[in-house]
């Protein structure tokens, strides 16, 4: 996979998070590139990915770190895995995700996303396609915990 | 999208009438929902009613119209989305007040927004000062 294409990723984390917990630091962590299956942390936001680039990208995190960012996000605190702890991590990856396909599309290509779909629970494993090749996972590290962006994608084009 | 609920400067308040500027929410995202709701309430708007999707908020619009000023009308959702529900919500009453929110910055998307009959959009995440600008832009309108 083309690792330019996760440049967007990251800008997008970066702007989104700040404005959505502005108190937060984020650092980013080494990329590591992995195949098929990978098992998920404990609760995985999917977005899929259409047009001039395909696949999907997983916004992986435990659930501990969810209920976190979800307080931080509604500036409550959480203490289970609800309904609106999982709308918020999915309108999280929402964003980071339209975030980066904007800046993607800004530079020429034609993109669109899916809606979000969340999946909890320990180990869960996942597999893509054999077309998708190679994940690339980014651990993005702030207070609340890790968020790890997995992204993997083809080019059409 | 820190929602600050105490700014005095941001507050819209009443129109002509004496009554509130009354808004109706859709959006599949309960987050969304709660905290666009959370944000008018702040800048002093009454909440007339919220949807989940474009079918909800046609069915809903129809009944409340006369009690809406403006609507926030997610783009991307389940059954109907934001962009074929908005020609039926300003069918229903043309004097409505569209602003189109998309997580996607999506140039067609805007001009065909603006093309329907929406008066703004806003790309997510958005700031709440840049969001009470636009509701007081477009109810002075």
């Amino acid at each position: 996979m083309n690792v330019e294409y996760i440049n967007p990723f990251l800008v997008s984390i970066s702007n989104v998070l700040k404005e959505v917990i502005p108190s937060i630091d984020i650092a980013r962590g080494p990329l590591e590139k992995r195949l098929t299956p990978m098992i998920t942390k404990g609760c995985a936001s999917l977005i899929g990915v259409t047009g001039d680039i395909e696949g999907r990208v997983v916004f992986d995190m435990t659930k501990e770190t969810a209920l976190k960012i979800a307080g931080a996000m509604n500036g409550e605190e959480f203490t289970m895995f609800d309904f609106m702890v999982s709308s918020t991590i999915n309108e999280l990856a929402n964003m980071i995700c339209g975030g980066a396909i904007t800046i993607l599309n800004n530079n020429g290509k034609n993109l669109d996303i899916s809606a979000p779909t969340i999946f909890t629970g320990q180990d869960l494993e996942l597999y893509d396609s054999s077309l998708v090749g190679e994940a690339v996972i980014v651990p993005i590290n702030t207070a609340l915990g890790q968020l790890f962006v997995n992204v993997a994608v083809r080019d059409n084009s | 999208m820190v929602i600050n609920t105490d700014i005095e400067k941001m507050h819209l308040g009443t129109k002509d009438n004496g009554d509130l500027v009354n808004a109706f929410i859709v959006d599949d995202s309960a987050f969304m929902v709660k905290t666009i709701q959370r944000m008018l309430e702040g800048f002093g708007c009454g909440i007339a009613g919220t949807a989940a999707d474009g079918d909800e908020a046609v069915k809903k619009v129809q009944q409340l119209h006369d009690k809406i000023d403006i609507i926030t009308l997610d783009i991307s959702m389940p059954k109907k989305d934001g962009l074929s529900a908005l020609p039926e919500l300003l069918k229903i009453d043309p004097r409505l007040k569209v602003i189109m929110v998309s997580a996607l910055g999506d140039k067609d998307k805007v001009k065909q927004a603006i093309m329907l009959g929406a008066k703004h959009f806003v790309v997510k995440p958005f700031k709440q000062e840049k969001v009470f600008d636009i509701i007081r832009w477009v109810i002075e309108k």
